[in-house]
Order: structure tokens, then C-alpha cells, then sequence
């Protein structure tokens, strides 16, 4: 570390120095008056920063401001304070510290709903790749109109809304009258639990997102392959390019942008949604289906008698914000410094 | 190869064209296996809303015949209540919301005002960080703010969490319109109210049908915030419906309850209907990109 003379010298001496400060204070002035930037001896124009226009465009944005103020930011500090206190049913709290960190880290289920979160982690993550090689192929037949007929197919399901679909699926699979239950018996010669079986329940759970094509992820994807120019795809055919190198060395490059986007949305999502886990949890199948979000809900929302522990859930919302907050930079950190 | 170089570029162009190419055979049996799967369950849902509790149980992979008709206005009074309330919490929603957004983003990116990069970082930076905390504490607001059970729950939550990816949106589409537009009109001494509905609105109008898609879907599809809030069966959303109604699934008619997952999603095949282009074309843009 230089010494703090050497610096003011290296300034051009305390004249310097002051001259630095009052350029950053007419920067941050500027900045918070929302002028432009001024030659020197130019003064500012107080009516028109402070005028009726301003007065007016203030007024088109505030009520966005005001209502993010309220319903969003308050709630997410309210999120990390409490995180400290006890929290009774009526809202009112007092600071007890580390106490409900201790209760959720010395909790065993935790360790079990993390081990479940990492099952859905992987998986997630797996699973990202049939959108991609649906979208490639789909994008590599020839004509365009076939493509935008399937593109409309594919979208077709999201009609329905997605809850529908998954009590339909917990109508198929029934918990010991149905359809598939009956299926497999017939197949395999015995009767498969598929929703009470805490062996099976997060197979089960995987299952029902067949084929694991994201029609939402498919449109972002071909955007990112319509947006490159014609003489690529034919030089490549001059090349001779078989399909499977022309997907590595073409259309996965060419939408690893989209695919970024997507993963940290995928990364995101599976650490932190739990309204899937919910619809499908029984509590015969408690300690595997579990994950930390919806161990955060359970306990705030307790589907039995049992008193809500807010505490609890307040300091594990912290923690999962932090890990996901986390990951988030991280990943961001990680689609920045790659180039492409 | 040697087709290639002799074909002139029209042919070329001319052949792309075509419906059909051999070739794609194989994409072609790819994409039916891809397409059966993800349309199979729409397809149970057809053919099972139109059947008894029996048939649902026996025959439940084929339709059969003749069609129970009489399922639908059974399932609709089941579900009528919640369709309704859906219905007017997913107006209020997307009208209210859009609107607060459109006049955030054009005060973001066309007016001036002291204080507008400091606002924006604050509704910006929201953008980044991860909403799994707010549940409980947003609960707790609202049961301050005594609006639990009531449209507002819905509504005023709806508005402030959608503001900070909107505004952005709104705020660089905004920026995109060539500024003399903006600026003729005001030497013409139009008030900002009037270029806001004359010229903003209609600018935008891509931009807002792309919203208001995604805030219908959002209102239709919504699961755990109205869970929590609503709790009075009056006030309850359709998803939160079917829920409570599939819970209790021993003894009903499965037919019927069927049919009142088919007819939740009438709304959404109108919206679709109207809005799929703008839908489609707003994710394969290429607007999203980083």
C-alpha cells in the first residue's frame, strides 16, 4: 500500500485532491437532479429540474415505485429482521437473536429436505437438454411453415393451466386405484405405490414432466438460432458437417447466450419453488418429498393442527435467499466472463 | 452438391419453401413422439370429460361413446364461483399492472426528473434478487394491512412484484422510439397525458399485449400466494379451487371433475387464441438475450 502522501502528491497536490471531490459532486449532483452534463461556468436550469414536467413525470412513475416499495422491498427486509425474533400469529416480535437458526440448522428433516433438493437439482439440470435437442431438430427441418405448424403444437398445452395437468397426473397415478397403478400390474405382475411410496414419489415426480421439452425454452432457444445468417448453415453443408458435430460446433454455440439465461433460471428455480413438492405431498411421503422451500412454507402454514413456527420459516427463507442470492452472482459472474 | 451449384439462388430460396422434403422423415417421427407425449394429457382431459366415473376408471386411454354432455354444466356449477373471482382478480391484474408499468417505463426512459436513475436502480436491482423469502413476510403485511381474503391481496402484491422486470422492459422499448416523435408533439404543445395515450400507448402496444398475455397466464396459473391469502371458499382462485376439490376426489364423479379441469382452461385458449403470435414472437424476438 502506498502511503497516503505519496498519493495526494501523485494528485497533483490538496488543489488536487479538491478538484477530484467537486468533480464527483458535481457528478453525483447531476446523477440525483438528472441534468446533463455541464461545461464549466453553465448554470443549472432549477425550472426546468424542478418544473411542472418534472413534476408530472415523477407522478407517472410513482405509483410503480410506491407499490414496489411497499409489497416488495418491505416484505424482504421485514424477511431478514424477523429472521432474528419471534414472531407470534399476530405479527408481533421480539429479538431473540440466533435462536431460530439453531433451531432450523439442529432440525433433522432439514438435512433431509437439502439431500431431496439436490435429487431435483440434478435432475433439473439434466433435463434441460430434450427442450435443446428438440429445438435443433425442429430448427433443422427444412421448410418453415412445417417448423412454425410444430411450434404452435408445442405451445398448445399451455392452454391448460399447469396445475390441471399435475392433478391429472395424481389422478393417473392414483394412490392405490389408479390408472397406471393397474398398467404396471398388468406389465410387471405387481402393484407399484407410485405416490405413497417415499422410495418412488420423487421418480414418480420426475416422470410426469415427460417428454421434458419447456415449449417457453424452445422459443427462447430458436430466437437465438433465427438471429444467425443463412450462409453459416449452407457453408456448413458445403463442409460437409455430420449432424452430430454440427450440433456441437454450431447450434450449441450459437445459443449458449439462451442456455445461460435458462440455467441460472433452472438453478434458481430449483433451489427455491416448492409448489410441485406441495401438490404432491401426503404425508406418507413427508421426509421424501420434503425440500428446504417447502419445509419453509409447512412451517408457516401447517397443513395440521400443529402451532406455525415463524421464527423457523423466517430464518429459513434468510438462508435460502442467501444460497440462492448467491448462486445467482455467481452463475451471473460466470455468463459474463465467458465470451461468445 | 452438383444440384447445389447449378440451382440458381430463386430455386434454392423456391426449395426451402417446400411443405414436404424426405429427408425429414426421421425429424419429422421425432417431433409426432415428442408431440404425442406432451399433448397426451390434453388429450386424456377431451376425452375423459365426456365420460361416467365408470368409464373414466375402465376405458380411460379411448374415448367412448356416446359423449356425456350433460358432465359440463354439472362441473360449471361446481366451478363457476372460482371462475368468476379468477376471472375479476385476473382483469384487475393485468389491467392495473400494465398500466402502472407503461407509465413507469415511459418516466424512465423518455422524461426527465430528479431523482429518475436513483428510482430506477431501486426497481432495478429488485430484479436480481430472489423472491423465496417474501412468502411469509408478505403474509404478514397482509394481515396487517387487514386485506387477506380480498381482492387487494391479490391485486396490490400482483402490481408491486411485477414492476421491476416490467418497468426494465417498458424503460428499453421506450428508449428504443426515436425521440423526435416525443419531441414534435410536445413543441405542438400536446399535454404529457395526451402523448402518453396518443403516441406512447399505441408505440407500445407490442410490448403491452406481450404483458397482458403474461399477466393473464400468470393470474390463471398462480398457486401458492392465493393458497395462503384466500381462504374463505368464496374468495378462492381457480387453481386454489380444483385443488381443495381434488383433495376431496373420494366419491365424486370423475367425469365431472374432468370436465371442470377442461372448462378452467377456456380463458386461456382465448387468450391464445388472439394473442399466441404476439406471444410467440416475443420469446423468439431474440429480445431476450443478455
Amino acid at each position: 500500500m502506498k502511503k497516503l502522501s505519496v498519493l495526494i502528491k501523485e494528485a497533483g497536490g490538496k488543489k488536487g485532491i479538491l478538484a477530484a471531490l467537486k468533480k464527483i459532486g458535481l457528478r453525483f449532483r447531476n446523477y440525483i437532479l438528472d441534468t446533463d452534463e455541464m461545461l464549466p461556468g453553465q448554470k443549472i436550469r432549477w425550472k426546468r429540474v424542478f418544473g411542472l414536467s418534472s413534476l408530472i413525470a415523477f407522478l407517472f412513475a410513482l405509483p410503480a415505485i410506491v407499490t414496489n416499495v411497499i409489497f416488495d422491498w418491505i416484505p424482504m427486509f421485514d424477511g431478514i429482521i424477523k429472521a432474528f425474533c419471534y414472531v407470534d400469529r399476530s405479527g408481533e416480535s421480539y429479538f431473540i437473536g440466533l435462536e431460530n437458526f439453531k433451531n432450523v440448522f439442529t432440525d433433522p428433516i432439514l438435512y433431509k429436505s437439502i439431500g431431496n433438493m439436490l435429487f431435483f437439482f440434478v435432475f433439473n439440470l439434466i433435463l434441460m437438454f430434450p427442450t435443446i435437442i428438440c429445438t435443433v431438430v425442429m430448427f433443422r427441418m427444412k421448410s418453415a411453415k412445417v417448423q412454425y405448424v410444430y411450434r404452435v403444437l408445442l405451445c398448445l398445452p399451455m392452454v391448460v393451466p399447469s396445475l390441471v395437468f399435475t392433478l391429472l397426473w395424481i389422478f393417473v397415478f392414483g394412490y392405490n386405484f389408479g390408472v397406471m397403478t393397474d398398467l404396471a400390474e398388468k406389465i410387471f405382475g405387481e402393484r407399484y405405490n407410485f405416490l405413497g411410496d417415499p422410495d418412488l414419489i420423487k421418480w414418480t415426480i420426475l416422470f410426469t414432466g415427460i417428454p421434458w421439452v419447456t415449449s417457453n425454452n424452445v422459443l427462447i432457444y430458436i430466437g437465438g438460432l433465427n438471429g444467425i445468417s443463412e450462409s453459416v448453415w449452407d457453408a456448413a453443408k458445403l463442409d460437409g458437417v455430420g449432424p452430430i458435430k454440427k450440433f456441437f460446433s454450431l447450434e450449441l454455440p450459437l445459443i449458449v447466450g439462451q442456455f445461460k439465461l435458462v440455467l441460472i433460471g433452472v438453478l434458481g428455480a430449483s433451489i427455491t419453488t416448492y409448489s410441485t413438492q406441495l401438490m404432491y405431498y401426503n404425508a406418507a411421503v413427508h421426509d421424501a418429498v420434503m425440500t428446504p422451500g417447502l419445509l419453509m412454507y409447512f412451517k408457516a402454514f401447517p397443513l395440521t393442527t400443529v402451532p406455525a413456527d415463524y421464527g423457523y420459516s423466517y430464518a429459513l427463507g434468510l438462508v435460502l435467499f442467501v444460497v440462492s442470492l448467491t448462486l445467482s452472482l455467481l452463475s451471473m459472474k460466470f455468463v459474463k466472463s465467458a465470451d461468445y | 452438391m452438383e444440384n447445389l451449384k447449378t440451382e440458381s439462388p430463386i430455386a434454392q430460396k423456391m426449395h426451402r419453401r417446400k411443405k414436404w422434403i424426405p429427408q425429414d422423415l426421421g425429424k419429422h417421427i421425432y417431433m409426432w413422439i415428442v408431440l404425442i407425449l406432451m399433448l397426451m394429457p390434453l388429450y386424456i382431459l377431451l376425452i375423459s370429460s365426456v365420460k361416467t366415473s365408470a368409464q373414466v376408471l375402465n376405458d380411460f386411454f379411448v374415448p367412448t361413446f356416446p359423449f356425456v354432455f350433460s358432465n359440463f354444466p354439472k362441473a360449471w356449477e361446481i366451478i363457476s364461483p372460482y371462475f368468476t373471482t379468477t376471472f375479476y382478480y385476473a382483469v384487475l391484474n393485468t389491467v392495473l399492472t400494465t398500466l402502472v408499468a407503461v407509465l413507469a417505463g415511459y418516466a424512465f426512459g423518455k422524461l426527465r426528473f430528479p431523482g429518475r436513475k436513483l428510482l430506477f436502480m431501486l426497481l432495478f436491482a429488485k430484479m436480481f434478487l430472489p423472491t423465496v423469502m417474501n412468502l411469509v413476510p408478505s403474509f404478514m403485511l397482509a394481515s396487517k394491512l387487514g386485506i387477506l381474503n380480498t381482492a387487494w391481496v391479490i391485486v396490490l402484491f400482483c402490481i408491486g412484484q411485477s414492476q421491476p422486470y416490467w418497468v426494465f422492459v417498458m424503460k428499453t422499448f421506450v428508449e428504443q422510439q426515436p425521440k423526435e416523435l416525443f419531441e414534435s408533439m410536445r413543441l405542438d404543445g400536446a399535454s404529457e397525458f395526451r402523448i402518453f395515450t396518443t403516441l406512447v400507448t399505441p408505440l407500445l402496444l407490442p410490448m403491452i399485449s406481450l404483458m397482458a398475455i403474461n399477466l393473464v397466464l400468470f393470474s390463471w396459473n398462480d398457486f401458492v400466494w392465493p393458497l395462503v391469502t384466500l381462504t374463505e371458499d368464496s374468495k378462492r382462485t381457480i387453481t386454489v379451487g380444483l385443488y381443495w376439490l381434488s383433495k376431496s376426489q373420494v366419491g365424486r364423479d370423475y367425469g365431472v371433475l374432468m370436465s371442470g379441469y377442461l372448462l378452467s382452461a377456456l380463458p386461456l385458449v382465448v387468450v391464445f387464441m388472439f394473442g399466441m403470435k404476439a406471444f410467440m414472437k416475443g420469446l423468439t424476438a431474440g429480445a431476450i438475450k443478455i
